[in-house]
């Protein structure tokens, strides 16, 4: 074989440049003590001017001293344990190419240790892998922006969740006291009928308080992350016959009407639907003037929902208005002069939707709004 | 707008590239660091808009170098530019606080949009 080369000697330093030489790819032989370089294939020459005694770092990579990346040390650590060669990728920041490199420890013809080095240019494949991680970075920022946003969201829910918990906490001791007063108030002035209505004032004055602390207890439960439906069979109708009830209490039975279809029963959490109920009709008796007739409240059952209806005489909603009453913290321009904080149709909204439910806004033929809230005969709760 | 701009990178050839690129950007190179510690001094002393940031230096890695920047001035806008492009360094790399990814070879293009983007992001 050695007679195919010129030379044929393997001492002979021509004979190993004629082999390099057949290599395609740059290739160059230096000393592993003082980083001469020993010999360079056509390849190599082609890429930099090098030339035997030049030091590699300084005439591959135009360093000042042995390459921070020199794998020198490690090759011979390699050697030592039986491994002669290292692949490795680097990239060349000289002419902007990745290369795989493959170096090798040898025992060089004149006695000297030397390693050699060949580089095959993959450039075409990096630059495809480097696209791909590219990407992935751009993924993993966007993901930590979200990740950035959900946190503050959390907190500003769990913030506000606690300060409501404390309001309605704060506001329900005073309440318990002066309803407990009234009681007391009661029995020492029965026989009295002005001490009567005064007390009667104070007793409706608590109710009222007091659903409003469900509302914002409501909206507490519904933003926590562990609230979940307590659900069990419900009896729709007696449940809004009792809500109407206590409501026709307070604002008297002319201002409300109520009408029931076929009984059935639904799946539902009856806490929080009785809230949900009781909000919508307070909405409406709110939202309807004095002596301007009753409000409607119609529940009928099918064989697959169950639908009920509220119509107010208020001064209704105007149609690009629809969903947006459902927002939270929303207020109508309309609503200038009610007193709210535009929670209350928000609570309706989430509670009826966590029941698989859906509830609409329209007109009313009272020339008020109407909703209308739509609950399956087998309840799915979402939520 | 023409940024201030640091270039923290050991290798000379790629600072002199960058800063070809950075000027060719319009932006104004105020600085340059060769290792992890020169980079946090140049910014504690230029509080630049953004930095540009090797892994691999001499004495503190990118790595390294980056999570202190961030844990002092939260706000820094620091990109990594480098040849690592396996997806764990760059999963690190955005953990320890970097703003942005490029990887070597830079071209112009993919400096301006990756530019464009962190600003954008920390506006």
């Amino acid at each position: 074989m050695s007679s195919a080369f010129p030379g044929g000697n393997p001492n002979d330093p021509g004979y190993w440049e004629v082999i390099f030489d057949v290599i395609p790819f740059p290739v160059y032989v230096a000393d592993t003590t003082t980083f001469d370089i020993v010999c360079a294939n056509r390849a190599m020459k082609q890429r930099v001017e090098i030339n035997p005694g030049d030091k590699c770092y300084a005439a591959i990579y135009q360093q000042p001293g042995p390459c921070s990346f020199c794998k020198m040390k490690e090759l011979e650590a390699a050697a030592a344990a039986g491994t002669n060669y290292l692949e490795f990728e680097h990239f060349n920041d000289l002419d902007d190419h990745w290369y795989q490199l493959r170096e090798t420890i040898v025992a060089w013809f004149d006695g000297r240790r030397a390693k050699y080095s060949i580089a095959v240019n993959i450039s075409a494949l990096k630059e495809v892998q480097n696209a791909l991680a590219e990407a992935h970075a751009e993924l993993a920022l966007k993901n930590i922006r979200l990740n950035g946003a959900l946190h503050s969201e959390q907190e500003v829910t769990l913030n506000q969740r606690n300060f409501l918990a404390m309001v309605s906490h704060e506001f329900r001791m005073p309440l318990s006291i002066i309803g407990g007063a009234a009681e007391v108030l009661e029995i020492y002035t029965r026989g009295k009928p002005e001490a009567v209505e005064e007390i009667g004032k104070i007793d409706r004055a608590v109710h009222r308080m007091s659903d409003l602390i469900d509302v914002c207890l409501a909206d507490a439960r519904f933003t926590s992350a562990v609230a979940a439906l307590q659900v069990r069979t419900v009896e729709i109708a007696p449940l809004v016959e009792e809500i109407c009830r206590e409501k026709a209490a307070f604002g008297g039975p002319e201002r409300l009407h109520l009408s029931i279809g076929a009984r059935t029963t639904i799946t539902a959490d009856p806490a929080l639907l009785r809230v949900a109920l009781s909000n919508l009709i307070d909405n409406a008796l709110k939202y309807s003037p004095a002596a301007s007739g009753p409000v409607r409240v119609s529940l009928e059952s099918g064989p697959t929902q169950t639908v009920m209806t509220v119509a107010d005489h208020g001064p209704g909603i105007p149609a690009d208005e629809a969903e947006r009453v459902f927002e939270k913290f929303y207020r109508s321009p309309s609503a200038t002069g009610t007193k709210g904080a535009g929670l209350g149709l928000y609570i309706v909204k989430q509670i009826i939707e966590s029941h698989g439910g859906r509830i609409e806004v329209g007109a009313a033929d009272t020339g008020g709004s109407k909703f209308t809230i739509t609950l399956p005969m087998a309840s799915s709760p979402i939520g | 707008m023409p940024l201030k701009v640091i270039i923290a990178d050991d290798s000379i050839i790629t600072v002199k590239k960058l800063l070809v690129l950075m000027e060719g950007l319009g932006h104004q190179v105020v600085a340059t660091a060769s290792t992890g510690r020169e980079a946090i001094e140049a910014y504690r002393q230029h509080r630049p808009d953004l930095m540009t940031m090797d892994i691999s230096m001499p004495d503190m890695d990118g790595m390294e170098a980056t999570s202190a920047i961030v844990a002092e001035f939260p706000e820094a806008r620091i990109v990594m530019v480098t040849s690592h492009g396996q997806e764990r360094m760059v999963i690190d790399s955005l953990d320890a606080g970097a703003k942005g990814y490029v990887l070597k070879p830079v071209r112009i293009e993919k400096l301006s949009d990756m530019i464009a983007k962190v600003m954008e992001r920390s506006t």
